[in-house]
């Protein structure tokens, strides 16, 4: 048998490769998107240089397909007079001078300043962002401790705010990230994400997924969460309770019982039987209503040290009254949740 | 369960309930007036109110009170705008 060594295929047909673009030193060499055009790139065309002349002063946002119109002309030409340009720094690159970038810049800067001075103006006052961002404020051994604790309260031994005093000699509370006692937006906002998807997994289980359930179950749970919201509000004023910096823990506090829910729903993807479901649907009704107790305790019965205010008496009156607003409120908790289990 | 228009709705003719109530002829029979009367009940109100406490009721009182002066005019809008839908797209 006549050996013949392996040679790699040699191919018959005569193949060229077309050359590849050359690549321009200069990004003159493609067409140019900027908003304006540039200064002088050393380019032998007359033209576009009467242009930028034109262009700049005015208003240096034009559109670019003015720009490009001009620059579309003389397509071949640049690729010739590469090797005498010499790449601009920076800005230069891209057809903009220093100066028409600062400006465009400070342009920029002062139109974010304007915009912001006028949400602040009009809507600072509905939303305290330094609040709402002190109650992002979270660590993942927070996250963590904070779901043990919602569901398994009675383990927990101390359940007060720490409070630190700042320098003007206000007291305020320290955030989630150092005090897990602290109320958090985070753990709710991403409960009611999950339990969104959680009815839309479930009904997709039982094959009567629609996506208009992931909007009708998302509508439902924000109802109920804005009815037990105004519940607590309403009662507070009634009972006389100072809520003016508390809103963002009170829909914190609302916003916790969806953990329970979530875990009652995984349990009932486990097939237990009708009575043990019920059982731990109870359990976390339960879990939940004592972990609000403990934690609303501190919102409506103040505490002697940080009441500043003159409304804050503690007296027979208003502590049975309160203790009792409290209770029926932890007591509707099962309401909601009954509601938010039928998903 | 309930739509947003049937809540919507709902809320809207409690409100108007409560800005209907007519304030000398029946808030005052029933002692339910803001106006605090200055001699009768003057002993009582004084006691539950030495320090500053208010009762529940007078909480309610103050609540339907500051609801009817402040929502007159916006519930003139809010009524004839639901009054125009009725008609227009009610069907």
């Amino acid at each position: 048998m006549a050996h013949v060594p392996l040679r790699h295929p040699v191919p018959t047909h005569p193949v060229s490769l077309p050359d590849p673009p050359s690549t321009p030193s200069s990004p003159d060499g493609y067409q140019r998107f900027s908003s304006s055009p540039g200064p002088a790139p050393p380019q032998q065309h007359p033209q576009p240089q009467m242009y930028s002349s034109q262009h700049v002063p005015a208003y240096p946002m034009t559109s670019p397909f003015q720009h490009n119109q001009h620059n579309a002309h003389p397509p071949p030409q640049p690729h010739h007079q590469q090797q005498s340009f010499v790449p601009q720094p920076s800005f230069g690159a891209w057809g903009v001078n220093d100066a028409t970038a600062q400006f465009g810049m400070q342009l920029g800067t002062s139109a974010v300043a304007a915009g912001q001075e006028y949400v602040q103006k009009n809507f600072g006052g509905f939303i305290p962002l330094t609040s709402v961002k002190a109650h992002f404020n979270v660590s993942n051994s927070y996250v963590i401790n904070k779901i043990k604790l919602v569901l398994f309260p009675w383990m927990h031994k101390s359940w007060k705010r720490r409070v630190l005093r700042t320098e003007q000699g206000h007291v305020e509370y320290q955030s989630p990230r150092d005090d897990i006692n602290s109320p958090d937006l985070y753990i709710p906002l991403m409960a009611f994400v999950t339990y969104v998807l959680i009815s839309g997994f479930h009904s997709g289980i039982h094959a009567r997924f629609h996506p208009r359930i992931l909007g009708e179950s998302a509508s439902s749970a924000l109802g109920v969460i804005i009815v037990d919201f105004l519940s607590i509000y309403v009662g507070c004023y009634f009972c006389s309770v100072q809520t003016s910096g508390q809103v963002l823990d009170i829909l914190a506090y609302s916003g916790y019982k969806f953990v329970g829910v979530i875990f009652t729903i995984l349990s009932s993807y486990l097939y237990f039987s009708g009575a043990l479901y019920y059982v731990i649907f109870f359990y976390f009704f339960f879990a939940n209503a004592l972990f609000l107790l403990r934690s609303l305790r501190s919102l409506v019965l103040p505490d002697p040290a940080l009441s500043s205010s003159p409304t804050a008496n503690a007296s027979a009156y208003y502590r049975s009254r309160r203790i009792t607003f409290l209770f029926i409120e932890a007591m509707c908790q099962i309401v909601y949740m009954f509601f938010l289990v039928r998903v | 369960m309930f739509g947003f228009g049937t809540i919507l709705y709902v809320s809207l003719l409690l409100v108007n309930a409560m800005a209907v109530l007519s304030e000398d002829r029946f808030l005052a029979r029933i002692g339910w007036s803001s106006a605090r009367p200055p001699n009768a009940g003057f002993q009582t109100y004084d006691q539950a109110q030495g320090q500053g406490e208010v009762g529940i009721k007078t909480k309610l009182i103050e609540l339907i009170s500051a609801v009817r002066t402040l929502m007159r005019i916006p519930l003139i809008i809010l009524n004839s705008l639901v009054i125009l839908y009725e008609l227009v797209l009610g069907g």
